[in-house]
């Protein structure tokens, strides 16, 4: 996992709570909070850090991993902004992630290993988007696209079909505006 | 509330984090400037491959144009240069004959022969129409010598893909260039020990005879040339130096170019054929030179794989 990411969890911490709270959790989940943005850190850490905030305020894992996720993308979207700004709308930008975003994490990092993010058209409307990672962070997902909605100015429905921690093949989104 | 011991705690994190930070850059920086360094040196080989592709292009075209010049120039002047063998003989048994024919009427009439040689002036004609003859039929050799040069751009893969040793080549080349009688130089030989080059060693010593014959004819003040050759990584370097006349800085560029001569009656092909054969063997000559001091004249060639 990026350090990026680790630095994003201190910002939400210290920002909604206070750097006694971030200090209790790197001593909870026995790391020195050493992180720069551009290296890769063990995944655990990361799932070792917000089980440690879950414990510590009482959240589900689920719950943790979704509001981490919507701050993050404020977080990335202030150090990248090209991504979301060179984009109309959600939908497009959604559908970009895969192709570009990921693919600029992989020029930069090859040992990066970003999730696979597949996009379609829903028959009914909205789109259907299928995560696949071997972090299974789908709920981690679920708060980054709720994030890039509140970006885009627009409230969505999201709707969890199908996810790996409970044995499909990959996790399913169905993705509606409100 | 953070307490101060929370904040002290978290500079030390962020001084680490900064260090952890710096390593990288440096790293990263390091990486970056190995990479621009193969970059230029891919850039730079790059350039080399494509001036020697447009080279080799610009051969073919002149291959193309000579090899047709030639055919064209070559059959009206073998039956010019016979034709002119023969009138010379025709001019020598028409003089003969008619001293027979004058010394007949000498005998009988010897004013009227005076006065018919010196009203048609025929000792002269007899003597300037051999002259004529003899400067065209030179002229006409020239033209033939000229036509054989070309031969050189009309092919333009003459490698036999033979393994073969320079040093050879330069020991032999040296050898038939020392009984040229119009070479009066001393040529200094200094030869280090080279891997094996593919291609044609009669080529290629031909060609290194052209850039010994040019360094020869450039007057160098100590009456001594030198050829060396060295080994340098997987490229072989063969240097033909004099001290001589050089070559003024404006007339460089154009020595490759071929009819390109100062001195007369050079054909102007000796180093366009240097150049062909040794880019033929997917090498290139370069040229470096210092008016009223002398020219190196280079030959780098690829090692046989």
């Amino acid at each position: 996992m990026k350090g990026a990411v680790f630095i994003a969890l201190q910002e939400m911490i210290m920002e909604e709570f206070d750097l006694d709270l971030w200090h209790q959790l790197l001593d909870a989940a026995g790391s020195d909070g050493v992180y720069t943005a551009t290296l890769n850190y063990d995944d655990q850490a990361i799932l070792d850090l917000v089980a440690a905030l879950c414990t510590r305020l009482e959240l589900s894992r689920e719950d943790a991993l979704r509001h981490f996720g919507r701050y993050l993308f404020g977080f990335l979207h202030r150090g990248y902004p090209v991504f979301a700004d060179s984009k109309p709308d959600f939908f497009d930008f959604i559908a970009s992630i895969d192709g570009v975003i990921h693919m600029e994490v992989m020029k930069l990092d090859d040992q990066a290993r970003p999730p696979k993010i597949e996009v379609h058209p829903h028959p009914a409307g909205g789109i259907q988007l299928f995560y696949s990672s071997e972090r299974n962070l789908c709920h981690l997902a679920e708060g980054l696209l709720q994030g890039a909605a509140d970006h885009f100015g627009i409230a969505i429905e999201i709707e969890q079909v199908c996810c790996r921690l409970q044995g499909a093949d990959r996790c399913e989104f169905r993705i509606n505006q409100a | 509330m953070s307490s101060l011991d929370s904040y002290k705690r978290e500079l030390e994190i962020q001084r680490q984090a900064r260090r952890v930070a710096e390593a990288q850059l440096e790293d990263k920086s390091r990486e970056l400037y190995q990479k621009n360094q193969a970059l230029e040196a891919a850039l730079l080989q790059l350039k080399e491959q494509q001036e020697l592709l447009i080279a080799k292009e610009k051969q073919a075209s002149i291959g193309q144009l000579s090899a047709g010049l030639a055919h064209e120039i070559n059959n009206p002047n073998a039956f010019v240069q016979s034709n002119l063998e023969s009138l010379h003989k025709y001019v020598f048994q028409l003089t003969d004959a008619m001293q027979v024919l004058l010394s007949k009427i000498e005998d009988s009439d010897p004013r009227f022969v005076n006065q018919f040689k010196h009203n048609h002036d025929l000792d002269f004609l007899l003597q300037d129409a051999s002259d004529l003859i003899q400067e065209s039929v030179q002229g006409s050799q020239r033209i033939q010598r000229i036509v054989q040069g070309l031969r050189y751009f009309s092919q333009t893969d003459q490698r036999d893909g033979r393994q073969f040793d320079i040093n050879s080549c330069i020991h032999s080349t040296v050898e038939l260039i020392s009984h040229e009688p119009e070479l009066q130089v001393r040529i200094n030989k200094q030869l280090s020990v080279l891997k094996d080059c593919e291609g044609n060693p009669t080529l290629m010593s031909l060609a290194i005879g052209n850039l010994l014959k040019n360094a020869a004819q450039s007057h160098p003040r100590s009456g001594e040339i030198s050829i060396r050759s060295e080994q340098v990584g997987q490229e072989i370097r063969i240097t033909v130096s004099d001290d001589g006349d050089g070559i003024p800085l404006d007339q460089q560029p154009k020595i490759f170019e071929p009819f390109y001569t100062t001195r007369q009656p050079a054909h102007g092909l000796g180093l366009t054929i240097s150049q062909a054969i040794v880019r033929q063997h997917d090498g290139r000559i370069e040229c470096s030179s210092q008016p009223g001091q002398g020219t190196d004249i280079c030959i780098r060639l690829p090692t046989a794989p």
